[in-house]
């Protein structure tokens, strides 16, 4: 018996030491009820990256802000569903209709994972909508030493040497494959892409050259950019990057973008499935609010991202367009895989 | 003959022959690198000629076995090349074991319906009180003290999750 | 010699007293969550703690990210030395040699060899960091494809060496590490391998999943096959010297604890490398140039060492991409890098140039870190050790329980549960069959690296194999592969030689 009391002792030190330290703020109860405004209890916020990834970061930083301007009054956990590009934390939330305690950080990738497997569990079809928070325009980087001064040159290069030249990015599904698939087809062009899971190889094939070009935000560019060893040479869609008000768009360039959405890639919040209409109305409030205030305009500016609060039924239609756009690409995605 | 060792291969052959005739449905080549199914059918047609050779082996359990690659520790070496010593007429697989393992098993479905803490409960009191015969109090104690502690350790104080109950009792995750 | 000064600031601004205190407080909490299964992963106990973290301000809270980091390196090796639970995987390597100690009643020891060989190795990290940094950022950028290509298909040969009496057995077992690597979605073009269509599987297999099942609960379920009274404990050490290491481990480990450091530093240094990879390989080449490779695997305490060292070491590398280019090494990293987010700090390669009064503290921090944790740790060994007085009837249904957590905890999904099943019973009955598990794991590991950058250089040189042989540092890792292969067979002919001349 003295063996499994010491053994006793050892875990009393452990619960006590934890209980002092203040990690009990993560502490929470597990009903996920409602106040009488439709306020939550316990939200916990899904993200479809791993700790330290991009929708993991972004979620952090709202609850941050949100934190900071009494928007919320007590911390919202991240909860980290990685698996499958969005589908396995839109098959959390599916589970968890209709409890109003879960939202997500919903990314326009979900919308094409799900359009990408056809036997998917769950798709954005399984989500309550409740707002789009943030724009994030994509842009093409070269590195600094490149011969290709716009996205002209690079254009012409791929035509005088067709499926030579080499794009560096993620998986073959992402956005930014799929828009420059879309480009090589509207400039009767092709090129390589070169597939790598982490960010940080992408920036590398791009300095040893093995890469010549990449598509992405901003905020993958900006700090090498500063630091001399990238430019960037042409922006997507029709607005100029605040932070490079001199790099011309492809529309400028002369390059066409018929068939791409005019967002390529945004930033929503949604709930599971018939989450009730006071636990929207509430979300909303929040968003509309939290998108209003300094910190949040100077978080959208640092990273590039434009700040654009959209809800109700013209997200609905966003995203009902965005899918309709995406369909032709994914065909293309699919003829060029063969 | 090592009948274990037969079946091993044969189970590795047919196991490698199950993936390669998936990975001849991946394609070999894509447009413009080796496709998803090069390296699938690379690593399933080794295992197919393992399989084969393992089998091969297992006949012949007395003859020295093909040369071992790099340094083989001494434990290993006292039974290089022969058959390990081996009780004679004991089972291939003892009872406890697969007792522990069925009751691990079973308790898996029950996560999602009863929650972590109460399938926990249950889990240790089986390999507690059945197998292992311990009726004294510490023992009764830690079948209800380690689910519980466990509980709220991770969820309580860490804010992570563990499988909650469909009676949604609000406590425990019951 | 900037870095030298920038250095010596970093120091003499993380070494005030509330930065140290944190610190201790990071690594005391950091030991505490990492030694539970599940979040034992360091990336994992920094993404718990970061809301605490973020209330501090940003220095402070960086060095404490620093503290926990290594609490939760130890906490891995911990478990995996006493309770053959790998909560991380670069603490894998650990259960080989260093769970045989703790079986063999040297557990102090080992976990002692742990904490100092790491510290060892940190201080070896962090010269070469100031030292030797030009150098191995032109590396990390020099680094492509094929030269990982390369790296991988060295690092497989060394898996080859490791399989142990029957080569047979163990490329089955590293054959099918191969084959579970490629479950899940295709990076390339998006196919579905072996995933039966089951959303579970897309992004493939968990590490943690098949090292519990094949590791911990394998283990527990052979050892439930001995009679009772054989298994009614471990061993735990009886004189208070006897949970230290002595003299003479240290003289065994000198040339591992060396190899591990370099070893450690240059694989921390590519962007992709990782600490699993750093503590994998230089198991591998300390038994390969031991003068007794015939110890490993039976508690030899360089297996713990070398491994322990390369780990350590690895942090240290691991800062020459972030410093160079703001790319993070390892996922450890790349949360410190969303922790610098949040405090709206962007990290990249003007980081240290913008944000000197952030960089170098965290830096000098990472190696005050090892400090603390041998300050902290060493006089709790004896403590730790206390765990293996368990009885074994209590003992192993908490491990099964901790087993299920850990597994459950990883993605939050009870098909993971299943999955622990699975591998459970395959570790299982490869033990009974006398399989080694270890070539499987590392195999697991290197596979998919391996196959993505076969498959990337090709796509750069159009299917031409040659690009292996035109990069020179590929081809001079080509050669040095090969020098190994000649190496080790003679080696081989040399020991079976002295073999039969004794019998």
């Amino acid at each position: 018996m003295s063996v499994f009391f010491k053994r006793q002792r050892h875990v009393a030190a452990l619960v006590f030491l934890a209980l002092f330290s203040p990690i009990t703020i993560t502490a929470c109860s597990n009903n996920g009820g409602t106040d009488k405004k439709g306020k939550p209890d316990n939200v916990q916020f899904v993200v479809d990256t791993g700790p330290g990834g991009g929708s993991d970061v972004f979620a952090r930083q709202v609850v941050k802000i949100a934190l900071a301007s009494k928007l919320i009054d007590g911390n919202w956990p991240v909860l980290n569903r990685p698996q499958g590009g969005g589908l396995a934390a839109m098959n959390f939330l599916k589970q968890k209709s209709p409890q109003p305690n879960f939202i997500a950080a919903f990314t326009s990738k979900w919308i094409i994972s799900g359009l990408d497997t056809p036997n998917a569990e769950a798709t954005v079809k399984n989500l309550t909508l409740i707002a789009q928070v943030a724009v994030e325009p994509q842009m093409v980087a070269v590195p600094a030493n490149s011969p290709y001064k716009t996205m002209a040159d690079f254009i012409a290069a791929a035509k005088a040497k067709p499926g030579q030249l080499v794009q560096v990015g993620g998986a073959y599904s992402s956005v930014d494959n799929l828009a420059a698939l879309k480009i090589q087809q509207n400039t009767h062009t092709a090129w390589k892409y070169l597939s790598f899971a982490d960010g940080g190889p992408r920036i590398t094939a791009l300095l040893r050259g093995d890469a010549q070009m990449m598509i992405g935000a901003q905020n993958d560019f900006s700090e090498e950019v500063a630091a001399g060893q990238l430019r960037i040479i042409a922006v997507m869609g029709n607005q100029h990057a605040a932070k490079f008000p001199n790099v011309p768009t492809f529309a400028e360039q002369g390059i066409s973008e018929v068939g791409l959405p005019e967002a390529l890639q945004w930033r929503a919040i949604a709930g599971p499935a018939n989450m009730p209409p006071a636990a929207v109305a509430y979300y909303r409030d929040v968003f509309s609010k939290f998108t209003q205030t300094a910190d949040w305009k100077k978080y959208m500016d640092e990273e590039g991202l434009i700040s654009e609060y959209v809800a109700g039924p013209e997200l609905d239609k966003r995203v009902n367009d965005f899918s309709a756009s995406m369909a032709p690409m994914m065909n293309l995605l699919k003829s060029n895989n063969k | 003959m090592r009948r274990a060792d037969v079946v091993f291969g044969v189970i590795v052959t047919v196991l490698g022959a199950g993936a390669l005739v998936m990975a001849l449905y991946m394609p070999f080549l894509s447009a413009t690198t080796p496709g998803p199914g090069f390296f699938p059918r690379l690593v399933a047609s080794g295992l197919v000629i393992l399989g084969l050779m393992q089998i091969r082996q297992g006949f012949r359990p007395l003859a020295p076995e093909v040369r071992p690659v790099g340094p083989v520790s001494q434990l290993e070496k006292t039974v290089h090349g022969k058959a390990s010593p081996r009780e004679p007429g004991k089972a291939f697989l003892a009872r406890r074991p697969l007792i522990v393992l069925a009751g691990y098993i079973v308790s898996v479905p029950l996560f999602g319906v009863l929650g972590f803490v109460v399938t926990t409960t249950i889990l240790m009191a089986f390999l507690l009180l059945y197998v292992e015969k311990r009726r004294n109090l510490g023992a009764y104690v830690c079948i209800v003290a380690i689910p519980v502690a466990t509980w709220l350790l991770f969820v309580e104080l860490l804010g992570m999750e563990l499988p909650n109950g469909m009676l949604h009792l609000g406590m425990l995750g019951i | 010699m900037s870095v030298l000064t920038n250095l010596i600031d970093g120091f003499a601004t993380a070494m005030t007293l509330t930065n140290l205190t944190w610190m201790i407080a990071g690594a005391m909490l950091g030991t505490l969550i990492g030694i539970l299964p599940g979040l034992g992963n360091p990336a994992a106990t920094l993404a718990i703690l970061l809301p605490l973290t973020l209330r501090l301000p940003p220095t402070t809270g960086l060095i404490m990210m620093a503290g926990i980091y290594h609490g939760a390196k130890f906490a891995g090796a911990t478990t995996a030395i006493l309770l053959n639970i790998p909560t991380e995987t670069s603490s894998v390597v650990l259960c080989y040699d260093g769970h045989e100690l703790a079986k063999q009643g040297r557990a102090g020891p080992a976990m002692g060899m742990s904490a100092i060989s790491g510290f060892i190795a940190s201080t070896v990290g962090i010269i070469a960091l100031t030292f030797a940094a030009p150098l191995a950022a032109q590396l990390a950028v020099n680094f492509g494809p094929p030269e990982f290509a390369m790296l991988m298909f060295f690092g497989l040969l060394l898996v080859v060496t490791l399989t142990g009496k029957s080569p047979v057995k163990g490329l089955i077992s590293m054959f099918l590490g191969l084959l579970v690597s490629t479950v899940g979605v295709d990076i390339f073009t998006g196919t579905e391998r072996f995933t039966f269509g089951s959303v579970n599987l897309y992004d493939g297999i968990e590490f943690l999943i098949l090292t519990l099942g094949l590791f911990a609960v394998g283990e527990v379920l052979v050892n439930l096959e001995k009679k009772r009274d054989k298994v009614e404990k471990l061993n735990a050490p009886k004189r208070l010297r006897d949970y230290l290491p002595n003299m003479a481990d240290f003289k065994q480990s000198r040339m591992a604890i060396a190899i591990g450091s370099v070893v450690g530093f240059f694989i921390g240094a590519l962007p992709g490398g990782g600490s699993t990879m750093a503590s994998f390989v230089s198991y591998a080449v300390v038994k390969n140039t031991s003068p007794h490779p015939e110890r490993f695997g039976t508690g030899a305490i360089e297996g713990v060492a070398g491994p322990e060292a390369a780990n350590n070491s690895e942090a240290g590398g691991a800062m020459i991409p972030l410093l160079s280019l703001g790319l993070p090494g390892s996922a450890s990293t790349s949360v410190m890098l969303a922790a610098l987010l949040l405090y709206g700090v962007q990290p990249g390669p003007l980081l240290f140039t913008n944000h000197p009064e952030i960089a170098w503290p965290v830096i000098a921090s990472l190696y005050l870190g090892t400090i603390a944790l041998l300050v902290l740790n060493l006089p709790l060994i004896p403590l730790w050790v206390q765990i293996l007085r368990i009885p074994y009837w209590l003992l192993y249904p908490i491990i099964l329980v901790l087993a299920v957590v850990g597994a459950y905890s990883v993605r939050g999904s009870i098909f993971d549960v299943y999955l622990l099943m699975a591998f459970s019973i395959t570790g299982y009955l490869l033990r009974k069959i006398e399989v080694p598990a270890t070539p499987m794991l590392m195999a697991f590991v290197l596979g998919p690296q391996a196959e993505l950058t076969v498959r990337q250089s090709l796509m750069l040189s159009n299917n031409n194999p040659m690009i292996f042989l035109e990069r020179p540092i590929s081809a001079s890792i080509l050669v040095i592969a090969l020098i190994a292969v000649v190496l080790s067979t003679w080696g081989r002919r040399r020991q079976r030689r002295r073999a039969s001349a004794a019998i």
